[in-house]
């Protein structure tokens, strides 16, 4: 069969698997199976076994139960209670504020959890309820938490950084590190919106900034940061202890368990079975990631053996498109599958493939795979089917969908303005890692 | 006939149902200890400036059995992750039997897995394999909890396959987007 054929038939028959609503590990495992059987005989059945002991032994992927893990104990544990009050005390009274303090609140959560969708309902949960009472407009509003929850996997702590440097082979240390600039770059295109919309249209937001008060008017600001310090345990043991080189994100995903425990002690909120229960979910993420990653390695490789992988890099660069329009192709492809597609499913398929192209158009390793971290991203706000805001809308059944949808549109936009801003200066992307 | 079929079947499933809260036991375990295995390697290492040698090794293998000794209750309860848009709007009938087609081709791939990694594991026992490690361990003490993983989830699919029902979750593994 030629190797077209075999991309084209490989790729459909798993498509079409993924939308029969076959969970994504037993699709690829299905294939794998058949095209062992029918292609490699049984000498190639331990073939099989290998990879799946290699994906779930390899030791950077030990970040991914443990990050989830941090967020899992910091969330069941109410310690981020703290961090509301003390965010909603120091901002002042501004036109605007609950966005200020919804976005605010959103970066901060995103240094402390890699999940839009903890993020997203939390704060559908504690912020929009707050925001709606006070009559600030619920489509804005609700795209400020959507966009304010897709920060969670941009900036560190980040599960699907992790698993994009590790298929790409790339720094875990370095993607996790690159995903600071842009996460903040983010943060402030989404406020500088916000507040620019209730400029033009001041109904957007109330006018009586005495009706906008912070819930803690009476305690200080410096008594409310005071008590979020302990949180800076956990932000020094994951990011700092990765910047600075004491330990491998991996370790330093532990120690932030560690942290995470300690903070919750501290406000006195840490017991036995909250500590248990997190292990049990943070376990039951990792078992469904690292299943799906454990099955797709062998589809890799039985695409690789095929040949049909580096035929098609060669195809594509042998052809006369120009760097940047391949770049924008590649894109394009995972921006339209991640409306429809699970973001881990689609990364385990289209890595593989583009690793070559990447390489062979020596594209900055930590700049390209940035950029399709945050399109990935995306594809957790893009209707039909964006996890997060499913997310907002398990905790804020109230709202049509159609609104939430509507909400997440220039959300979307300003995304994508944002990686066009990281492709024209790639620094953005590449310095911090550059620090490593 | 049938009725031994009946009682070799509520056996197995009874087994399945005891190994299934062993592990999800045992996952949740081997999971604190990789936090521990992790944490211990850094204070050894920076404050006492004497690294351990099998810190490295060993959280890989407990990610090994944090992933199966799970997965056959992430099976159970429906919880692998899946595209469901076109079949959730599919009318009930239909849906029904679709997914129990899906869960005959869980099994079947499932259990071909399991052959697959009973063979290698034995394959690794009778030719003394060891890990590449600084402490070498035989290599199927690891790779055992692949073919129970993939053993018991065969088991939990032609359940799911007879009965059409996945199990409820327990009550403290809802995820917290959910609550």
């Amino acid at each position: 069969m030629e190797w077209w054929a075999t991309l084209l038939v490989a790729a459909g028959l798993l498509l079409g698997l993924f939308f029969s609503g076959m969970p994504i590990f037993l699709a690829f495992l299905v294939i794998n199976v058949c095209g062992v059987v029918v292609f490699l005989g049984p000498n190639a059945f331990g073939m099989v076994v290998n990879s799946v002991f290699d994906t779930t032994t390899t030791g950077t992927l030990t970040a991914i139960p443990l990050f989830v893990l941090m967020g899992e104990i910091l969330f069941r544990s109410g310690s981020t209670g703290v961090l509301f009050d003390a965010v909603d005390s120091l901002i002042g009274r501004v036109k605007g504020r609950q966005y200020v303090l919804a976005m605010s609140l959103a970066t901060v959560f995103g240094a402390l959890s890699g999940s839009n969708m903890a993020v997203a309902a939390m704060m559908g949960r504690t912020v929009y309820p707050a925001m709606a009472e006070r009559g600030y407009d619920s489509k804005l509003s609700i795209g400020v938490i959507l966009a304010g929850a897709s920060l969670a996997p941009i900036i560190p702590p980040s599960v699907l950084a992790i698993i994009i440097a590790t298929l790409a082979n790339a720094s875990v240390a370095g993607l996790l590190i690159a995903g600071i600039l842009p996460g903040l770059l983010i943060a402030v295109l989404c406020l500088g919106y916000a507040l620019g919309r209730c400029v033009l249209n001041p109904s957007l937001a109330p006018s009586a900034a005495a009706a906008d008060a912070p819930k803690n008017k009476d305690s200080s600001a410096l008594l409310q940061i005071l008590r979020c310090a302990p949180f800076l345990i956990i932000i020094a043991s994951v990011m700092g202890f990765i910047l600075t080189g004491v330990a491998t994100p991996s370790e330093s995903a532990a120690t932030g368990v560690v942290g995470a425990l300690i903070t919750a002690a501290i406000f006195r909120k840490l017991s036995l079975k909250m500590v248990w229960d997190s292990l049990g979910q943070a376990a039951i993420i990792a078992s469904m990631i690292l299943i799906i990653m454990a099955t797709s390695t062998m589809f890799s490789q039985l695409l690789a053996f095929s040949g049909a992988t580096s035929k098609l890099a060669s195809l594509v660069l042998n052809s006369e498109l120009s760097p940047g329009l391949i770049l924008l192709l590649m894109m394009a492809v995972v921006f339209i599958f991640c409306m429809f597609i699970d973001q881990v499913a689609l990364m385990l398929v289209v890595i593989p493939i583009y690793l070559p192209v990447v390489e062979a158009l020596q594209f900055d390793p930590m700049w390209f795979w940035m950029l399709m971290l945050l399109n990935v991203v995306i594809g957790g706000i893009t209707p039909p089917f964006g996890y997060a805001m499913f997310a907002f809308k398990g905790v804020a059944p109230d709202v049509d969908l159609r609104v939430i949808f509507a909400s997440s549109l220039p959300i979307v936009g300003i995304f994508l303005l944002a990686m066009l801003i990281i492709y024209w200066f790639p620094p953005i992307a590449t310095f911090l890692p550059g620090l490593l | 006939m049938t009725t031994l079929a009946i009682h070799i079947w509520s056996a197995v499933l009874r087994m399945s149902e005891f190994l299934r809260t062993a592990g999800f036991i045992l996952s949740k375990l081997a999971l604190a200890g990789i936090v521990l295995t992790y944490s211990y390697e850094v204070v050894s290492r920076y404050l006492f400036d004497t690294p351990t040698s099998f810190s490295s090794d060993l959280v890989t293998y407990l990610l090994c059995v944090v992933v199966f000794t799970m997965m056959p209750y992430v099976t159970a309860t429906g919880s692998q992750v899946a595209v469901t848009v076109v079949i959730d709007a599919l009318p009930e009938q239909h849906r029904a039997l679709v997914m129990r087609l899906i869960y005959i081709l869980g099994f079947l791939a499932c259990a071909a897995m399991t052959y697959f990694a009973s063979g290698e594991t034995l394959r690794q026992i009778l030719r003394n394999i060891q890990m590449l490690a600084t402490h070498p361990v035989p290599k199927w003490w690891i790779s055992v909890w692949i073919g129970i993983g993939f053993a018991l989830s065969a088991i939990e699919y032609l359940r799911l396959a007879i009965t059409g029902k996945t199990l409820p979750k327990h009550d403290d593994t809802t995820p917290m987007a959910e609550t």
